[in-house]
């Protein structure tokens, strides 16, 4: 029995809480199924202390926090090993305790003490961790607060070279198409940082990876599901557009099996999706130096082409003439390529 | 592990169209459409389903996962939840649970012409109250408060639909949730120029300062159209612009004035209430867990004052919405030239695409 109630009380000092963490998260543990009883009872205290937590880093809306406090707390939780706990035991924490875990993340994340992130440091030095969070996209329920957790740590360049070289990274081109819209969305959302937010780790990611990455990537280019196919074209202008990839561009629109692909969403049933494949198919077109295989098949396709360009407009506004002009453009060049006398094989 | 038993097991919708059997459509929009439905594997229970046509949807792919994904992450017994969401070819079915109520700007329109009681509001606005407090706790605005985003159900359960960046995919204009649009042509006419009259002064005035106040303010305004059957200013056309020059200089005190409802008295409380939301300055308005705690929402009654004083008798949801469309039938030949300014309230495509002079090929 304790008398806690009696006793005056003071608030946990950032060690003692921290200590009081790392206690009920082993707990959990020692816990069998058969406990039920028991690991409820664990389960509340690890909720507790987690938004004692949360108060203590965030403060309780009325009280700023106490950056002293912060500093403590952050330092001694990558000392302790929490942070290790606290990812291998999310999976088995409440909606609630689990919200606080995330709200928390993002602050200690960032959370400088010295001249460096203890935190950054401590998920350097456990990669293996990431990939833990990347497979419980796998486990609806915590599917979300996981991608959270994800983006936070993608904010860092040192952890997206990580996943991206990692097989999990492999995962996302399933996760992206899963049913369920919400957790795909989240998935989705992931991916597109993973690629965008970092230029040189993508771009050297896609340069020794060139092959294997866009054949997965032909697989969301071409997937049934319509979302798929309109976020993975959109996504794929905003990377491989982007100055620090134009040597994978430049790679890209040579190739006749990237340029097929175009050619095929440029009639999709989507009118969006034909806008966008429009502003990636006009680049196959312009590039000065066409590939013989490629002014071979505009040649060969030049009238269906013309037709299918003539038909599209984006509609009205500024952005409209931009669009008519270059697709003048594109419409002339084709034209030209297709009275090339030396295509015919 | 036993994790499983630790929460409570909420029932998995499933993820499949074949799977819901639509009963009735009782909602539309420009692209989306609501149904009733029922989902046979799930004991025949009933369910509200928005099919939006992602295609036709003026929102960015961005601003609907953004959406979807904080719908997710929240819980609060005043917000409405959808049981789960997928794909169905170019539609994003959002399965809900089905007010059977309807939205009480379908209510007014159809059954109280002249706004409800102030013991109805009371009731209705303390929980929209709650879950606003819920959500700025949380970080979230709504953006979007007004009578047809306010849904009920048969218990006389209130909640609030449609929020986040709702504003650009739930589809602002013609119809909202549930709600059916409203029976007057002016109202309509609200309807497909998105919501002005909810709009807060710095809102409209500038896109970029949108805070939780703004939530108040719409808040203040929805109180005036629960009690009065619709919101201020809507005999004007609800031209943006034209909109932002009255809020600018709006009193609650100069609504009471002009306002032509038949004498209808309203309590000092809540003119009280009403005033301190409607002030211009956001700092000056009171946050949500402040208003829980004015005099107006004390002794407020519960949710069976609402089934005995508002719920009888109602023409059901499908019966409204088909009034509805007759009506938008018979008003048809009336041009929106008011499309221009709708464009302003939805988050567009904006990804500006490099121009080819922009590309090295070299």
């Amino acid at each position: 029995m304790s008398f806690s109630f009696f006793k005056p009380s003071r608030p946990k000092t950032p060690q003692e809480l921290v200590k009081a963490i790392k206690d009920s998260l082993i707990a959990l543990d020692t816990k069998t199924v058969a406990e039920v009883k028991a690991l409820e009872k664990a389960l509340e205290e690890v909720e507790k202390n987690l938004v004692t937590m949360k108060l203590m880093l965030s403060g309780d809306g009325e009280a700023e926090p106490n950056v002293d406090q912060i500093s403590q707390l952050t330092l001694e939780i990558c000392k302790e090993d929490v942070i290790a706990l606290f990812i291998h035991k999310l999976p088995i924490l409440g909606w609630e305790a689990r919200k606080n875990l995330v709200h928390c993340w993002s602050i200690m994340l960032r959370q400088m003490v010295g001249s460096s992130c203890c935190c950054v440091q401590y998920m350097e030095n456990h990669l293996e961790l990431l990939d833990f969070l990347v497979v419980c996209y796998d486990n609806k329920d915590i599917a979300l607060n996981c991608g959270n957790m994800l983006r936070e740590c993608f904010k860092i360049p040192s952890l997206v070279k990580y996943i991206l070289e990692s097989p999990s990274f492999l995962l996302f081109f399933k996760f992206v198409e899963l049913p369920n819209f919400d957790v795909a969305s989240d998935a989705f959302s992931t991916f597109k940082d993973l690629l965008t937010k970092h230029a040189s780790a993508v771009s050297d990611f896609l340069t020794a990876h060139y092959n294997e990455f866009f054949e997965q990537y032909e697989k969301l280019l071409t997937s049934a599901n319509y979302v798929t196919r309109r976020q993975s074209l959109k996504l794929l202008s905003e990377f491989l557009l982007e100055p620090p990839n134009s040597h994978i561009m430049r790679r890209y629109i040579v190739e006749v099996r990237h340029l097929r692909i175009m050619m095929t969403l440029l009639k999709d049933s989507s009118k969006n999706i034909q806008i966008s494949a429009f502003h990636i198919f006009k680049v196959f077109v312009a590039n000065p130096n066409k590939p013989r295989e490629i002014k071979v098949i505009l040649a060969k396709n030049h009238e269906r082409l013309l037709a299918l360009l003539h038909n599209l407009s984006v509609g009205k506004g500024a952005e409209d003439d931009q669009f008519e002009e270059e697709k003048e453009l594109i419409i002339k060049e084709i034209e030209r390529v297709s009275r090339l006398p030396n295509l015919e094989s | 592990m036993a994790h499983e038993e630790e929460e409570p097991r909420k029932v998995q919708y499933p993820l499949d169209s074949n799977c819901y059997k639509i009963l009735d459509e009782i909602g539309q929009g420009v692209s989306a459409i609501v149904y009733k439905a029922i989902c046979p594997p799930i004991n025949s229970s009933v369910v509200a389903i928005k099919a939006i046509d992602l295609d036709q949807s003026r929102a960015d792919l961005d601003n609907v996962r953004r959406e979807a994904k904080t719908m997710s992450l929240l819980s609060h017994p005043n917000i409405l939840k959808a049981h789960c969401s997928f794909m169905v070819d170019r539609r994003l079915w959002v399965v809900m649970p089905f007010m059977s109520a309807g939205s009480l700007q379908s209510i007014i329109a159809s059954s109280f012409p002249d706004g409800l009681s102030e013991p109805c509001i009371a009731i209705v606005l303390k929980e929209i109250l709650s879950a606003l407090s819920y959500l700025h706790d949380q970080g979230h605005l709504h953006r979007d408060v007004k009578a047809g985003n306010i849904l009920i159900d048969s218990s006389g359960t209130v909640k609030l639909a449609d929020f986040g960046v709702s504003a650009s995919i739930y589809e602002s204009s013609s119809c909202h949730g549930l709600a059916a649009s409203s029976s007057s042509s002016s109202l309509m006419l609200t309807d497909i120029a998105g919501t002005p009259y909810w709009m807060a002064p710095e809102v409209i005035h500038s896109h970029t300062g949108y805070s939780f106040k703004a939530d108040i303010w719409s808040f203040g305004i929805t109180a005036l159209e629960l009690a009065h059957g619709r919101p201020p200013l809507s005999h004007l056309p609800p031209s943006k612009s034209l909109i932002m020059k009255f809020t600018k200089h709006f009193r609650f005190s100069d609504y009471e004035k002009t306002k032509n409802s038949k004498n209808k008295k309203y309590s000092k409380a809540f003119k009280d209430m009403v005033g301190l939301c409607l002030d211009q300055d956001p700092s000056k308005r009171p946050s949500a867990n402040k208003l829980l705690k004015h005099s107006f929402f004390k002794n407020c009654k519960g949710s069976d004052f609402l089934v005995k004083n508002v719920l009888q008798d109602l023409p059901t949801v499908e019966q409204r919405f088909r009034g509805t469309k007759l009506q938008r039938l018979a008003s048809m030949n009336k041009t929106d030239d008011e499309d221009e300014d709708e464009e302003g309230l939805f988050l567009g495509d904006n990804m500006k695409q490099r121009r080819i002079s922009g590309w090295n090929f070299n």
